[in-house]
């Protein structure tokens, strides 16, 4: 009898603790399950029966197949049209994984030894985490040999791992350039000619002063940049010579601190307004005629500004950041080890992203140059035909080609501990907005980090 | 002689026949059960004694797993992200849990009156915050509580209640309040449906009573319906502490659906035990055995939470 109620307590016991982790672990997975459901939820083919070409001779007869990429939007199968001419042996399918389920989702796939994709993509903001995972094909080695000439010299650093082996090549070349209203930069600065204004703000020094004076000018109403994540990421490219952990340190004092010091100087001086990023305010922000600067890289113009502010003929210049250029954003394509396709996918990846064709398309269809170095010189970007009225005209390829050539415009060596590095600057710059100096934020930024990645030392 | 054999043999084969009627009827009702303990199996039993194998290894969830023993655990009781989580919970706890049971079993009363109309009707619109989705919750609230443009702070500065905008989603306290009324708006109507089954069981006849010695509503409810729902007030108690546990959904959408993602909030004021755990698996720290142990840490402490709980109302109730 006895044995018999110890029985159904062990049974209780074990039933009650499985039913209380279950609710934890439910809790956890629920955007995952909806991660998977959803990446399993779309898949669209792009094939050479779509494409008229499919009845041309093709170059490559020998390259028959297919390869999977997995993809949030449909830039690929947009700009990739004609990959399907060139190789129309090769069936292209695009499976939709929600971008911000796409590292958990190769995670879990990983994790599972489920099927990778023979082409993934690495978002900047992941891409330090990813790179440094050993499950990607070696690019610059046989038999794939990337030629590192290829590509424009600030993409390397981002298509590195910590061991210097190139694992992804990037897609767009997202330079950035500072876009200005022309009304306000009239009225601030006396004038809204591009380079009258270049000459003007020659250091960053200088545009703080002035961010200061459109602040007082204006009574607080205008503003030099919408907020301190605007002015974080106008400031990236300032400081991107070291990455943000060297040897297991945080190198923080000479990557983020000076950034921060500035922000700490535009925020004391209400040169900023109080839109956080990608917030419905944010986006009304540009049609407010309030902000005068924005940093804005290539997709920015047609994704962001664009989209939040139509009808806008005209009203927008673009000017080279006080010290040179920057680099913002990305998608990069890589090879997992565990593709079973990598002939293809190689051919496809080089022809995206190191062709004048695949330039073409990319540049056609997303408004965006591509990395690829040899085209850079051929007017493909910069004619005429690229004259933005949105701009009032101005060749703003043009300007972003001026910014890529620029030696000052580098990016920053990746660590696989970027992406939880700049959650914590987040964190940091939401204090700072309340009052937090650069000085005091730094030893938070820290701490806040060492306890997520108790390996580093400060 | 044949009359016998023919006898035992008949007797024989009733007996295997009424064995085998006596096996299948034991065994009947365990296949018929089978079904749903080999998917617990599978999908809960399994999982638990996995995660509890991964929590004991240094596992990111691409490379391979490295048994790193009970190094995790030693980490967990160190770990000062943890024991802030467990703060921001306890924190949401004093916060939302009276105002939720206030609110629920008040609600529950108003609805059980016999006298009112439209019962139903409302019914549904208390019912029908707990069903909104996470993602619709995010944009709505995202919105509602925005610094500059949010419908809060300008009731709130129209009222003269306020003199500056409070910026919910950019600082500690704001952003726990914020949190709080929205845990609280998504699952008062839930609470109010326990209390209103729990009201629903009490007898007529004691209200009956009650109204034949000439108490009003307001002593019907504390001399009849309160004392008499303390076990559905215990279970509530009960389960919305383990709720408020699970806090996850809310914050995160909050704080990374639109805007800069700011995980766990301004000052990690917002991070919860769950979103912890959320974090450190999938999140960028992406690490699996870590993750599977703030899960555990969790799981022992909601648990031994829970026991005093039990037994300091139980201990009430005597």
């Amino acid at each position: 009898m006895n044995k018999n109620l110890n029985f159904r307590k062990v049974v209780s016991l074990t039933a009650a603790i499985a039913m209380t982790v279950t609710m934890l672990a439910g809790c956890g997975s629920n955007n995952e399950q909806a991660a998977q459901s959803s990446g399993q939820a779309q898949t669209t083919t792009s094939t050479a029966a779509e494409s008229t070409a499919a009845e041309s001779t093709s170059q490559t007869g020998a390259l028959k197949g297919e390869i999977t990429q997995w993809v949030w939007g449909d830039y690929e199968k947009k700009g990739a049209v004609d990959f399907t001419k060139t190789y129309p042996d090769i069936k292209v399918n695009y499976v939709m994984v929600p971008q911000n389920d796409y590292v958990k989702k190769l995670q879990t796939t990983a994790a599972s030894n489920g099927d990778m994709p023979d082409v993934a993509n690495l978002e900047m903001t992941a891409r330090g985490s990813l790179a440094n995972l050993d499950i990607w094909e070696k690019l610059d080695a046989a038999p794939y040999n990337l030629n590192k000439d290829d590509l424009v010299p600030f993409a390397i650093p981002i298509s590195q791992n910590k061991k210097g082996d190139i694992v992804c090549v990037q897609i767009d070349n997202c330079v950035g350039g500072y876009a200005y209203n022309r009304e306000l930069a009239k009225k601030y600065f006396g004038t809204d000619d591009p380079a009258e204004l270049e000459k003007v703000l020659t250091n960053w020094d200088v545009f703080v002063q002035k961010g200061k004076e459109i602040s007082e000018k204006s009574g607080g109403k205008n503003f030099l940049f919408a907020g301190s994540d605007d002015a974080y990421y106008a400031l990236i490219g300032l400081y991107t010579k070291e990455p943000w952990v060297q040897d297991k340190k945080l190198n923080l004092d000479t990557t983020v601190l000076p950034t921060m010091k500035y922000i700490e100087q535009m925020i004391k001086d209400k040169a900023l307004g109080k839109y956080v990023m990608w917030t419905p305010a944010w986006n009304s922000s540009f049609a407010s005629n309030t902000v005068v600067f924005y940093a804005a890289p290539t997709w920015f113009v047609p994704f962001v500004m664009k989209a939040n502010d139509k009808d806008a003929n005209g009203k927008y210049g673009l000017i080279t950041p006080p010290n040179g250029g920057y680099s913002w954003g990305g998608t990069a394509y890589g090879i997992p080890k565990e593709s079973k396709n990598k002939e293809l996918a190689w051919t496809y990846i080089k022809w995206f992203t190191m062709s004048r064709e695949g330039s073409e398309g990319f540049f056609r269809t997303q408004g965006t140059p591509t990395l690829y170095s040899k085209v850079y010189d051929t007017g493909l970007y910069t004619n005429d035909a690229n004259k933005d009225p949105y701009f009032g005209g101005q060749n703003i390829m043009q300007k972003y080609m001026e910014i890529a050539k620029n030696p000052n415009t580098q990016t920053r060596p990746m660590t696989e501990y970027d992406a939880g590095i700049y959650d914590s600057i987040v964190v940091v710059l939401r204090a700072m907005d309340t009052g937090l100096s650069a000085d005091q934020a730094l030893p938070k930024l820290k701490a806040d980090i060492i306890k997520k990645f108790p390996e580093l030392q400060q | 002689m044949v009359k016998n054999l023919t006898y035992k043999t008949g007797q024989s084969s009733k007996g295997i026949s009424s064995n085998k009627i006596n096996l299948g009827t034991k065994i009947a009702p365990y296949i018929f059960i089978s079904p749903y303990f080999l998917i617990w199996i599978a999908f809960t039993i399994f999982p638990i004694l996995f995660t509890f194998y991964i929590s004991l290894t240094d596992w990111n969830g691409f490379d391979k797993k490295i048994f790193v023993g009970l190094q995790n655990y030693v980490h967990l009781i160190k770990d000062e992200r943890f024991y802030s989580a467990l703060g921001n919970t306890l924190l949401f706890m004093v916060m939302i849990i009276p105002v939720q049971i206030f609110l629920g079993m008040v609600i529950a009363a108003m609805l059980s009156n016999k006298n009112m109309i439209g019962k139903n009707t409302f019914r549904l619109f208390n019912f029908l915050p707990y069903l909104t989705t996470p993602v619709a919750l995010g944009l709505i609230f995202g919105i509602l509580f925005d610094y500059q443009f949010g419908n809060i702070n300008a009731v709130l500065s129209g009222l003269g209640l306020i003199k500056e905008n409070i910026n919910w989603l950019g600082e500690p306290w704001p952003s726990r309040i914020m949190i709080s009324l929205i845990t609280i708006w998504r699952y008062y109507g839930y609470t109010s449906i326990l209390f209103l089954a729990g009201i629903t069981n009490i007898s007529p006849e004691l209200y009956e009573a009650g109204d034949i010695d000439g108490a009003n509503p307001v002593q019907k409810f504390f001399k009849i319906t309160v004392p008499l729902l303390k076990p559905v007030f215990i279970f509530v108690v009960l389960t919305t502490m383990i709720g408020c546990f699970q806090i996850f959904e809310e914050p995160f959408m909050m704080f990374t659906s639109q805007g800069q993602p700011l995980v766990g909030g301004p000052e990690n004021a917002s991070l919860t035990g769950v979103w912890l755990m959320y974090d450190t698996a999938f999140g960028t720290v992406m690490n699996f055995g870590y993750g599977s142990t703030i899960a555990y840490g969790l799981f022992v402490f909601i648990g031994f939470l829970t026991v005093i709980a039990n037994h300091i109302m139980k201990r009430g109730e005597d």
